[in-house]
């Protein structure tokens, strides 16, 4: 009963505000005229009775001020009563309002897309259930950091282990999808059926593989394909798909957010080792192990088993140099992208302090330009309390406008940031701004609205009314040097997080100019697959490899061509272990190179520098005896002082002659060093082989016209064969391509770097300009007695100068601790890099001098006589 | 405001209970009765007694309505509700509980 009453008061009070108002007013109104009419019965002058009758009441308001702090929902009332406040007075500002809502919705917007995207990547980990037991299984070896399992590697893992529930492999494959338009070439995987239970993950639709269908002609699709190529219908199940001339039944649909291995696995088949593709290489290493932990098994049981099992189950001769080891799916999948993502966040961090300093900044200015306002308040009736609460209320309002507008900047940003993303950077396609971004938005908001609303109110509140009121005081130095800090730290923060985007820009550039090795300009790529349905034996694909190069070195315009089966940057290669002849029996005599089967003319099209002897040519046929071209770093590493000419390697059965050295290139990233190469010519691949890499073909054409010859190229490849999947690109969008993580986070960190230059601009701009109004008088004074006009600007630059220096001095010193995080992701620069350490202090400073100059040249323009009359 | 009330934060609802007791009065009658109840030893000022009197009546001791007084003014009076006497009793009996308690203690 009791509580209802209560809650029933407070409803009263809080809905029926205007109506308890006028009552009170009555109330009190009647008790001075009651009081009045009682003195005056007494026999006072009315008049004089009057007078007495409030002086005995002790102001009206104050009383009703002390009812209004009894009643119920007071606390609440007052909140309500604060915030309407606040927000006509934030309208009544609307330049300060405007600008605070901006600089913090950058910040806040920042900080939280930074966060969406890190929380995708670090924190969420892979999308299936209890990712963190996934493990996936490698070879290292000092030419390869990962090499993947042999059929028969696999086959004695999983008939050992000890710590894994379940253990699969993954083999990708492309498959030509036939049947209703254009054949379509699909990058899929191969896999047995225990691939999902270890990912604990079942189609959205249909069923996966069961272990009965092991070898069964079933498909399940992913998302992607399903929406491109079914429609999104539901009824697609049981439909039969074309795959490599043979036909599939399509079983299960992935869910949308299954995202194993990258975007471009589009379908899995199932496979077993028994299959004949890999009973027929029991000992090539192209399967990808992938297992999960049996509950409570811990990283060290693992990383022992695996140092236990791989002399076991080493098919390779057992060198000392091969090193087995485990990746979490997390490390595998995004380990490479933790350190630059936590640097961006650091990078954004420290922009919203800066964007909190200058808000701070500018509250501090708007609180003593209020002083007299707030003067009045304090001496109508209103506690510090209360004084306090209500700039607080102000700061708040601010921070949670500001929180809104940075959540919608954050929405849009990464929406503008998927566009270009998705492509290049899959493991941030499911970034997105959900329920833990925006409570990180609430948080962030709510920090940075005590940040810069805390000091600024509690500071002001110290200071003394009266001596504000009687307009002795503008504002204390106190405040002036909580101002300056405050620009110094903004300053500093700017100067570590310029440094830090002078280096990554810098080691961009290094990036962009790196001699890849061969001449990517104008040279036009095609790619296309010999489908097995097609080309089933190796005579029939070497047939098609010989009258496709015929035709495409008649195209018209085209100047060089050339066919390689793994083209650099092309996101394909073959490591392949291989014998050098002189070294045989050594002990270590266990080395890796990338084998590229490669046609005449291929090391003409791309540029690449052939130094010894000569390039393959037409003589070199499948039944001359082999020859191999190597690379310098395979020359040097094994003939380092002699000519490796007639040296004789294998990598099959076969041995072959060297007969030229080539050039190194960049393989896959221009930020890596060459690895051991072998160029083989493409008809002395033995067939077994050519099966199994030899059905990717790569056309390499030089040619000054190349937009002409990207179309000719595909029209020819698809006269020869209509049912083929022709794919065009350049050489120098490949290797852009390459790059565009780092170009990704150079931008990020300077579209940051940028902002945070702004707002220390901003923030030095203010400080000098609020400077010059306040001692507007005392410069007048110094003109009158004498002082130049360049006395004072030098006066007003000089304080400038020393602000600006002494926040670059401090953001100096912090850089050089905090560049050494940067390590790993910078190329061709040291993280003390004395370019950006000398450029930045100095862009920096001059920067900070013209935020300085206008308000400076204001001060050095002041009429002396005018000044002084100022108040 | 004045020490004695303040000093008897207690007492202020007890008199003002009692002071109502007999009839309902408007503000200014309550510090009056009040004053004119205890000899003129307690002096209600406004600032206590209107802070007092919208409290016990959010309390439920108290309800209020608009009325006339003597010389026709416009005047809110204050009547006693059933659970105002009820604490009227209660705080009368605790009063003297402890009245007699430390006149006990003084005099020992």
């Amino acid at each position: 009963m009791r509580f209802f009453s209560v809650l029933a008061i407070l409803w009263r009070n809080l809905s029926q505000r205007r109506r308890l108002e006028r009552d009170l007013t009555d109330e009190v109104h009647s008790y001075l005229q009651l009081a009045a009419d009682a003195k005056v019965k007494s026999g006072m002058e009315e008049a004089a009775a009057r007078r007495e009758a409030a002086v005995d009441l002790g102001g009206a308001e104050q009383v009703k001020e002390r009812v209004r702090e009894v009643r119920a929902g007071h606390f609440l009332a007052e909140r309500a009563q604060d915030l309407r406040y606040a927000w006509r007075s934030l309208r009544k500002a609307p330049v300060y309002s405007l600008t605070v809502v901006l600089v913090l919705a950058l910040g806040i917007g920042s900080t939280v897309l930074m966060f969406a995207l890190v929380d995708c990547v670090v924190l969420k980990g892979p999308p299936f259930p209890q990712a963190n037991r996934i493990f996936t299984l490698w070879q290292r070896i000092p030419e390869e950091p990962r090499v993947s399992f042999s059929p028969n590697e696999f086959a004695a893992w999983k008939e050992r282990t000890q710590v894994f529930e379940n253990l699969a492999f993954v083999a990708g494959t492309g498959f030509t999808l036939t049947g209703g338009g254009e054949p379509e070439l699909v990058v899929g995987r191969i896999a047995p059926p225990s691939l999902f239970p270890v990912l604990r993950t079942q189609p959205a639709l249909g069923r996966a593989f069961t272990e009965p269908e092991s070898n069964a002609h079933v498909v399940v699709l992913s998302d992607a394909l399903w929406r491109e190529k079914f429609s999104a219908r539901a009824d697609c199940l049981g439909e039969a798909v074309t795959l490599n001339g043979e036909p599939y039944t399509v079983i299960g649909v992935l869910p949308p957010s299954f995202n194993f291995e990258g975007p471009d696995a589009k379908l899995f088949v199932p496979g077993s080792l028994s299959s004949p593709f890999f009973a027929a290489h029991p000992d090539a290493h192209f399967l990808r192990v992938t297992g999960r932990l049996k509950p409570g098994v811990t990283r060290a049981q693992l990383d022992e088993e695996v140092n236990r099992l791989a002399p076991q189950v080493d098919d390779t001769k057992g060198g000392p140099t091969r090193r087995y080891f485990a990746l979490s799916l997390a490390e595998l999948t995004t380990g490479e992208l933790h350190t630059p993502m936590l640097v961006l966040l650091s990078a954004v961090a420290f922009l919203l302090l800066i964007a909190c300093a200058n808000v701070a900044n500018l509250t501090l200015a708007r609180i003593s330009a209020r002083q007299n306002e707030i003067s009045i308040r304090a001496a109508l009736g209103a506690s510090r309390p209360r004084l306090v609460a209500q700039l607080l209320t102000e700061s708040a309002l601010l921070a949670f406008i500001g929180g809104i507008a940075g959540a919608a900047i954050a929405f849009w940003g990464l929406d503008l940031l998927r566009k270009f993303l998705v492509q290049n950077l899959p493991e941030l396609a499911r970034a997105q701004i959900d329920g833990r971004a925006l409570l990180f938005a609430v948080a962030v908001s709510t920090a940075a609205g005590m940040l810069f609303g805390l000091g600024p109110a509690f500071s002001s509140s110290r200071a003394r009314w009266q001596s504000a009121l009687q307009g002795a005081t503008r504002s204390t130095s106190a405040s002036n040097r909580t101002r300056q800090a405050l620009v110094f730290s903004e300053i500093a923060i700017a100067a570590v997080l310029l440094i830090g985007c002078a280096l990554m820009i810098r080691s961009f550039i290094s990036l962009i100019h790196v001699d890849p090795g061969f001449r990517p300009a104008n040279v036009v790529t095609a790619e296309m697959v010999m489908t097995k349905e097609r080309y089933a034996e190796g005579p029939a694909m070497l047939r098609f490899y010989r009258d496709s190069l015929e035709t495409v070195r008649k195209l018209p315009g085209a100047e060089k061509v050339g066919l390689v089966t793994h083209l650099p940057f092309g996101g394909n290669n073959w490591g392949n272990g291989f014998d050098v002849e002189d070294n045989m029996g050594k002990a270590d005599a266990d080395y890796s190179a990338q084998i590229r089967p490669v046609s005449p003319g291929y090391f003409g099209a791309m540029g690449i520098p052939v130094r010894e002897e000569r390039d393959f040519d037409e003589n070199n046929r499948e039944n001359s005896p082999g020859v191999a071209i190597v690379n310098e770093t395979l020359a040097k590493r094994f003939w380092p002082n002699q000519s490796p000419i007639g040296k004789r390697i294998r990598y099959d059965k076969e041995w072959l002659s060297i007969i030229g050295v080539a050039g190194n290139i960049k393989e896959a990233r221009l930020d890596a060093d060459s690895d051991m190469e072998i160029y083989v010519p493409y008809p002395q691949v033995s067939a077994a082989v050519l099966q199994f890499v030899g059905r990717d073909l790569n056309y390499v054409v030089s040619s000054s016209s190349p937009g002409a010859i990207a179309t000719e190229l595909r029209n020819a490849l698809h006269a020869l064969d209509p049912h083929g999947v022709v794919k065009v690109n350049t050489m120098e969008a490949l290797i852009r391509e390459s790059i565009a993580q780092p170009r990704f986070r150079t931008w990020l960190i300077g579209i940051f770097a940028g902002f945070a230059l702004t707002l220390a601009c901003l923030g030095i701009y203010g400080v000098i300009a609020y400077l010059v109004t306040q001692r507007y008088k005392e410069i007048g004074i110094r003109l009158a007695l004498g002082a130049t006009r360049a006395n004072i600007f030098q006066l007003i630059l000089g304080r400038t100068f020393k602000l600006a220096t002494l926040g670059v001095a401090a953001g100096l010193a912090g850089a050089f601790f905090l560049t050494r995080f940067l390590s790993s992701l910078l190329y061709g620069v040291t993280v003390h890099d004395p370019l950006s350490f000398l450029l930045v202090p100095l862009g920096l400073t001059l920067v900070a001098l013209l935020a300085g100059y206008f308000p400076a040249h204001r001060a050095a323009a002041v009429d002396p006589v005018k000044s002084l009359r100022y108040e | 405001m004045d020490k004695k009330t303040d000093l008897l934060q207690g007492t202020l609802h007890l008199l003002i209970l009692k002071a109502l007791s007999p009839r309902p009065l408007h503000g200014l009658g309550v510090a009056q009765r009040v004053a004119h109840i205890t000899q003129q030893t307690f002096e209600v000022k406004p600032g206590s007694l209107f802070p007092a009197l919208h409290r016990m009546e959010e309390a439920g001791w108290l309800k209020s309505e608009w009325g006339n007084s003597e010389n026709n003014r416009r005047a809110k009076y204050y009547t006693l509700t059933g659970a105002g006497r009820k604490q009227l009793q209660t705080e009368t009996t605790d009063w003297e509980r402890i009245a007699l308690g430390i006149s006990h203690a003084l005099r020992a």
